[in-house]
Formats: structure tokens, sequence, C-alpha cells
């Protein structure tokens, strides 16, 4: 997959990351390709977009992690992942994201990208299959816990 | 920007039909089963209880979410019987990528029965979520479907959901 | 007396975001809307001094929802707020004469620069 593609999220999940909750993103080694399946660390967040491309952004994170991202954004402390408000921040979060990222691409290449609003899950040994895309990933640490960026995109038909 | 769509009963009626239709058509005519007795679900979200889900995000002048959710044990006779592998020899990975198959054609037969109306849609690439207490959210407060088919002693849901 | 804002948005981070910046600067908020339809709604009831208003939303979006306001009354102060930020999306949103665009995340300095603009 092109870099142009999916460095400018790469460059959002960082600089969002920090403005949005004070977190420092550090990868993890390099982009790899992604294999048709993620293991999920726990949290997920998933948000699509289409124009003349279409794609989804994947951001999933351990648990400690998505906890303390909702707690540096909405001021509150929590105490579990199935709490709305904690799916509700990494949700926005990757909305935010993805937005920066379109925004990037659609200035820079007129894709003309747009999104739909993300889901977000949470839960025990979740496997997140995802055949006929090819995809890019980009593991990575934080003082609060592991999250992986996985970025794709196919031609619009 | 894209227009906006007033969901009036006629349109839910229209929407309900087509994805009813895709779904019956495309499980019928792959694995030989005949869906029947379907209901519409209320009360809780089958998204949260059910082990597998194949997901798919439609985009168009409305985007939404479409998927079907089943046990892990109705996921591998399915895919038994669309593939022709017997379950026993099935991998995780087969079945995964057999769901992801499944709202594939459902979408796309979808697709083709709402070309006219105002529910058109272009399709994305579909995902599968397997695991299980999982809980999940979505953004979106526009029309909700939830519908449950019963085929032998097996169940599916059809979810279709307005972003 | 203090100005009476509306928020019009369908994430409710957004809304507590943004309500504690405005709450800590004497502002009111006086309604919270989770689509456009609705702010539309809560506009004719409740007529706020200013609405901050989101684009991407379920039923009716942030343009439609801008756009029809302003038919109702074009001095109605609109600050737009979304995720996306290109040129053309920037462009739709000045056309339906949104007075002010805001690309997220913000953060307290932006939407007071952007409240005082408006003052």
């Amino acid at each position: 997959m092109d870099k142009q593609l999916y460095l400018p999220f790469i460059e959002s999940v960082k600089s969002i990351l920090m403005q949005m909750t004070n977190i420092e993103l550090e990868p993890d080694g390099e982009c790899i390709a992604e294999d048709d399946e993620v293991v999920s660390y726990g949290v997920s967040s998933i948000i699509s977009y289409s124009g003349k491309l279409k794609g989804r952004l994947l951001l999933d994170m351990e648990k400690e992690l998505a906890l303390k991202i909702a707690e540096n954004i909405t001021g509150n402390i929590y105490t579990s992942t199935n709490e709305y408000m904690v799916l509700a921040s990494i949700s926005e979060l990757n909305n935010i994201i993805a937005g920066d990222g379109i925004t990037k691409l659609n200035n820079e290449y007129s894709y003309g990208l747009r999104l739909a609003p993300p889901i977000v899950f949470s839960g025990r040994d979740t496997v997140i299959c995802i055949p006929k895309i090819s995809s890019v990933s980009l593991n990575c640490k934080t003082p609060y816990g592991k999250m992986k960026v996985n970025a794709a995109f196919e031609r619009s038909l | 920007m894209l227009d906006n769509i007033q969901i009036d009963k006629d349109s839910v009626n229209v929407l309900e039909k087509a994805l009813s239709e895709a779904i019956v058509k495309v499980i019928g005519t792959t694995s030989g089963f005949e869906l029947n007795n379907s209901l519409l679900i209320t009360g809780n979200n089958p998204l949260q209880e059910s082990q597998l889900v194949g997901i798919m995000f439609l985009t168009g002048n409305t985007n939404a979410l479409l998927a079907v959710t089943m046990s892990n044990k109705t996921a591998s006779t399915l895919v038994s019987y669309i593939s022709g592998i017997e379950t026993t020899e099935l991998s995780d990975e087969d079945i995964q990528d057999g769901v992801s198959e499944l709202i594939n054609m459902i979408a796309g037969s979808a697709k083709s029965l709402l070309k006219d109306t105002k529910f058109y849609f272009h399709l994305t690439s579909p995902i599968t979520v397997v695991g299980e207490n999982r809980l999940m959210i979505h953004k979106g407060t526009g029309n909700k479907l939830y519908k449950r088919f019963h085929f032998g002693d097996m169940q599916i849901n059809l979810i279709h959901l307005i972003l | 007396m203090s100005k009476k804002i509306l928020i019009v948005d369908d994430s409710p981070i957004i809304h507590i975001l943004l309500r504690k910046t405005l709450e800590s600067r004497g502002y009111e908020v006086c309604g919270d809307a989770k689509n456009g339809k609705e702010g539309v709604e809560m506009f004719k009831l409740l007529t706020p001094d200013l609405i901050f208003m989101d684009i991407t939303m379920p039923i009716m979006d942030g343009i439609e929802a801008a756009k029809t306001i302003k038919e109702l009354n074009p001095l109605a102060p609109i600050i737009m707020l979304s995720a996306m930020g290109d040129d053309e999306i920037v462009s739709q949103a000045k056309e339906v004469g949104v007075d002010i665009f805001l690309k997220k995340p913000f953060d307290d300095y932006k939407i007071v620069s952007a409240l005082s603009k408006l003052e």
C-alpha cells in the first residue's frame, strides 16, 4: 500500500492523542502489511470512510490505555471498559483522528473522503477478521498500554 | 453535502423487505437452508449478545451498519454447508472468512433490491468480529432494524442501523 | 445575563467538553441536541444566542441544519465543529452561512477566541 495513504493517519494518531489526552504514543517497530485478522488487545474502534477511495481506520488498545484516555478526555475516573463513556471517548477519539487524516488526504490529493460514524467494542478474546482488503498496521506503546493502528484502503467501484 | 432522508413508515417497510429478501435468498442459495419464522426483535441489541458478528458499513445518502450475528455453532454449520467442507475440518479462519463472505453477499443482494430507492448504498469491505462478552456501541440515533430468522434449531439475526 | 448556547452534536463527549469550557466562562448551555433535526427544533424553542454545530450527524447533518437555521434567522451565530476540515467541507459550511469553522480537537483557547470574534 502506498505510504502516502496511511502515513497521514499515523501522524494524526500521534498528534491527536497528545492534544486530546496528553499521552505520548511511541511506535514499536515499523509499519507492516497486516494479515487477515487482528487479535484485539481489548478495546477496538473502527471507522470507515469513502469517496474516490474506500477504507477504514482501526484503533485497538489495551483496556488500561482505554480507561486512561477516557479519564484524560472527560476528567472522570472509570474502572471498566464496559462503561458507556469509556467507549464513547474512544469512539470520538477515533472520529477526530480519522477526520484529521482524511483532511490531509483530501487537501493534498482531492480524494473527497467522508467519514461514517464509528463503532467501538470491548470484549474478551475478541478477534477482528478483515479479509478482502489490504491494510497496514503499526504497533505502538504508551505509558498506559499498547495500541495498534491499522489503516486500510481500496479503490471505490 | 448529502441530502437528508426523512424516514417514514413506507420507507422502513421497503428497507425491511429488501434486507429480508436478501438474507433469505443468499442463505437459501448458498447453503440450502430455508430461513423462516422471522420476527422483529425488540429489547436487547443482538450486536451485544452473539458470539460472532459479520459487519459491513454501507455508505450512500445515509450511512448505515449492516450486520449478521450468530453463534459459533451456527456459523460453523452454515459455512460447512456453503463450502462443502466438514465442520471438523474448518479452521476458525475459514469460518470467519465464510461469515465475511456471507455479509458481503447479503449486502450485495440487498443493494440490487434497493437500486431505485433512497436507501441505495455502496458496499465497503466486510469485517467479522468474534469473541465472548462483547459490548459494542455505535453513534447514531437513526432507524434501527433487528430481525431474527430461524432455520432448524439455529437462528441468525439481521441488523440494520442507520448511523 | 449570560449568553445562551445550544450544542448540536451526536457525540456525548463533545457535549461534556464544550459545556466545561463554556460554563467555566460564564456561558449558559441552554440545550443539548444529538442531531441536526433536534438542533433545529431546539433552536426554534430556545432561541439561543449562539449555536455550536457538528457536521456528521444522523437524521439531519450539520450543513443542512445550519442552512435551515440561517433561513429562520440569518443573524443566528453558528460555530461549526467538525473532525473533518478539508477545503471542500469548509467551503460548504461557509456557503450555508456558518460564521466560524473549527476543526476538532478544540482546546479552550480556540473556543474562547471563536466566541470573542462573534461578540
